[in-house]
Order: C-alpha cells, then structure tokens, then sequence
C-alpha cells in the first residue's frame, strides 16, 4: 500500500525514519490568526503528530482576508475549534489539542514543557518575548515569524544552543509604539508566505537538519519581490539573564518613552499630581491639577480618562501611581514638571 | 570621505526613503548613525532600529565602513 508520506519519504532529509520522527513530534502554534491558518495545514498534512493551538479570539470578519482556515458562518466563533474542524479532515492520524486562552506568564512554562518546537504565530512583542524566554529557559527551540504590510520576517531561535530572539532584537520600550496591523493593514499573500515559512521551518528542526534559518533573519519584500538574510550572532550575556530572571517576557511599561515624539503622535491629558504648593505652577489646556492627596477622597475614575500622562516634580510619584493601577490608558512621565511645561509651551509654538 | 547607502524597511521606508546616501569625513558607529538620522527624522526616536552591514547585524558599537547598510525595525504583525 501506498504511505500517503510518500513524497516526503523520497526525500533523503526525511526517509522512513525521518517521517516517524515527525509523526511522534509535538509542536505548539501560539496563535491562529493568519501566521496559524498558514503554517498549520502543512504541519498537519506532513504528519507531525501531535499538534496544540492556542488562541483565545473568536473569527472576525476582518480575519477573513488571509486566514484561510476559517469561513463565513464561523464569525463568532472560537478560532482553535474552527481550525481543528477544518484540520481534522486534512489528516486524521493527527492529535491536535486545542487551548482556547492565551499564553501568559503563569502558564507559558508548563505548556511549552509539553512540547518540542513552538511557533510564535501572534503579532504582539510581549508574547514574543514570553515563548522566547520559556523557550531559552527550557532549551527549546522556536519559529518566529512576523509581518509589515508587504514585507515579512522569519527565524529560528534557541535551535541546537543558538542564538535567541533577545539576541536579536533586545528588548525596547519603543517596540510598544509600533504600527500594529490592524492600524496598517496587511498582505494577505505575506502572511501566508511567513507562515509556510515557518511550517517549513518547524519541520527542519524536527528533522534535526543543519540548514535552517537558526542565526539567519530572512526578510522578504512581496511588493517588490526582494528577499535577504541578516546574520546576527548569540549575545551569552542576554541568554544569561533570562535564565536567572524573575520575570518571563517582559513586565508591563507604563512609561512613555518619548514626550517629543509622543506630543506629537498622540493626543494626551497631562495629569500634575504635585500638592498645590508646589512651584512652579503650571497653567495649560491639556494640563489638570490632581494633587496626590486629594485623589482618594475624589474617587478618580481612571479607567474612564482617556490617555493620561501622571507627571510630579521627579517623577516618583507618577511612576508609582501609574505602577499601581496598570491600565493601560494611564502613562507617567518621569520628565519634571518645569521640563514638561517647557516641552509643552515648545509644541504649541 | 566614507560613503553610507543605506537601504531602509519596514515602516523606516517610510519615515526616511527606501533608500539614502550619506557622506562623512570619518567613520560611524551604528549609535552614532542613528543619532544623526534622528536629527533630521524626529520619528526614528520612537522606533527601535537595527542596522546590518554585508548581510551582518552589529550592535549600538559596530564601526560602520564605506559601503551599503540595511535598517530595519522589528516586525510585529501577525
């Protein structure tokens, strides 16, 4: 009888053995949005054998475009469960488990333990900075992949003691500026090109071979159909630190980074938490007065504010406000008060 | 006189150009490469860059010689 991994098994990196080494493989997509819905179907119809999704969205109409396991009549519904419908008939000898929440600090370590490659299919910085460092913690290899509009980027991290996505790109705070695609948009076929990329990947990895993009971050242009490599190399350093760290990923900012840039870019409400007897006193249209000693008593309601920068005399204050509530829409400054006023009265000359 | 042309991506394109050239009496770091650009495009403050020579990556230090660089920022689309 024919094996339906025939064509595969031809191949002299695959044979018979290396075909049963993917059937008992197991490899997590975190995220099933347009990364997911690429790599996936070639995951599954290659028979890597055990195959967990994670994603906690529901399809949205505008998912439609280039994620193209999901159909009409699935708006509404959970992602992992509509791509396991579609994939379970691609390859039934697969074992695919769903995770319906996303990965977080407190669960990333058990789950990616159960696996042997992950892919990174989400399109936000912090979840890429938490599989890396679980990964790094765990010796565990990753596929990342991400997009920009036309233009797309991949590569392997943590691949045979190589080097890791901080290696790469180390953390920034300005990464949180960044465009996502929902701001954007995007290129369907782009997607669809990173994602097969990475299931490519994956299953190089699995296969134990040499030749991947491990060191190598492949870059491609589809509008201008360019593609390159950038090598980059292990920075020990950054590896260490993620081994002995107390956090995972990266904690939560709520510093703005750049007033320059940011008056600029974004409309605020400047929030002066000095007591009224501070100097100097600042007169502004986007500046309101809210002493930190009134606050409690006034029942703030910060979540209804809109974007806030909290601001004091240093900076202490505001830091340590913004760090106790954590939201979102509430930044700090650690600019002065006196420098404020002179980067605001500077912008609206 | 050390020549830079430099290939731009990403959203970087679209601040600076896809492509540029830069002529300086001495060599540059990648930091200082980066510092003179923000001088005239303010909106690279906010954005993290990387910058690579001969298909290498280097790091803030890297000593840039004549010749074409890339630049591109990390991708986070998804």
């Amino acid at each position: 009888m024919i094996n339906r991994y025939d064509r595969h098994i031809k191949l002299k990196s695959f044979g018979e053995s290396g075909q049963q080494l993917l059937k008992e493989s197991k490899v997590l997509v975190v995220g099933v949005g347009g990364l997911g819905c690429a790599a996936l179907p070639y995951l599954v119809s290659s028979g890597v054998g055990t195959i967990g999704l994670m994603d906690a969205d529901r399809v949205d109409k505008t998912n439609l475009q280039r994620q193209v396991l999901f159909s009409e009549e699935e708006i509404g519904l959970l992602k992992v469960y509509c791509a396991i419908n579609r994939l379970s008939k691609l390859n039934t000898e697969v074992n695919l488990i769903p995770y319906t929440f996303d990965l977080i600090q407190e669960n990333a370590e058990e789950i990616i333990s159960q696996y042997d490659v992950i892919l990174d299919c989400t399109d936000r910085f912090e979840a890429r900075y938490l599989i890396n460092d679980a990964c790094t913690r765990q010796n565990k290899p990753w596929v990342f992949g991400a997009l920009y509009k036309f233009e797309g980027q991949a590569s392997v991290f943590n691949y045979k003691s190589g080097p890791t996505y901080r290696c790469l790109f180390p953390f920034n705070a300005k990464q949180q500026m960044l465009p996502s695609c929902s701001d954007i948009g995007v290129f369907a076929p782009a997607v669809g090109m990173v994602g097969v990329t990475q299931a490519s990947e994956a299953i190089k990895v699995l296969l134990n071979l040499d030749q991947t993009l491990s060191g190598s971050l492949w870059c491609i242009d589809l509008l201008k159909m360019n593609t390159y490599t950038i090598e980059y190399t292990k920075n020990q350093e950054a590896i260490d630190q993620i081994k002995v760290s107390r956090y995972l990923g990266v904690e939560p900012s709520y510093h703005v980074i750049d007033l320059n840039t940011e008056i600029n870019s974004k409309v605020y409400r400047y929030i002066d938490l000095r007591e009224s007897h501070e100097t100097p006193q600042i007169s502004h249209k986007l500046v309101d007065a809210l002493p930190l000693s009134s606050i409690e008593h006034k029942k703030v309601n910060w979540s209804q504010m809109g974007n806030v920068v909290l601001f004091c005399a240093s900076g202490a204050r505001a830091r340590k406000l913004a760090e106790e509530l954590k939201l979102s829409n509430v930044r700090f400054t650690d600019l002065g008060a006196e420098e404020l006023c002179r980067k605001l009265i500077k912008h609206d000359a | 006189m050390i020549t830079y042309h430099i290939k731009c991506f990403g959203v970087l394109s679209e601040i600076i150009g896809e492509q540029i050239t830069i002529e300086n009496n001495t060599k540059w770091s990648v930091e200082q490469l980066i510092k003179y650009l923000e001088k005239d495009y303010p909106k690279l403050k906010a954005i993290p860059v990387m910058v690579a020579q001969n298909d290498k990556l280097l790091d803030d230090s890297g000593i840039l010689i004549s010749g074409t660089l890339s630049m591109f920022p990390p991708f986070s689309g998804g």
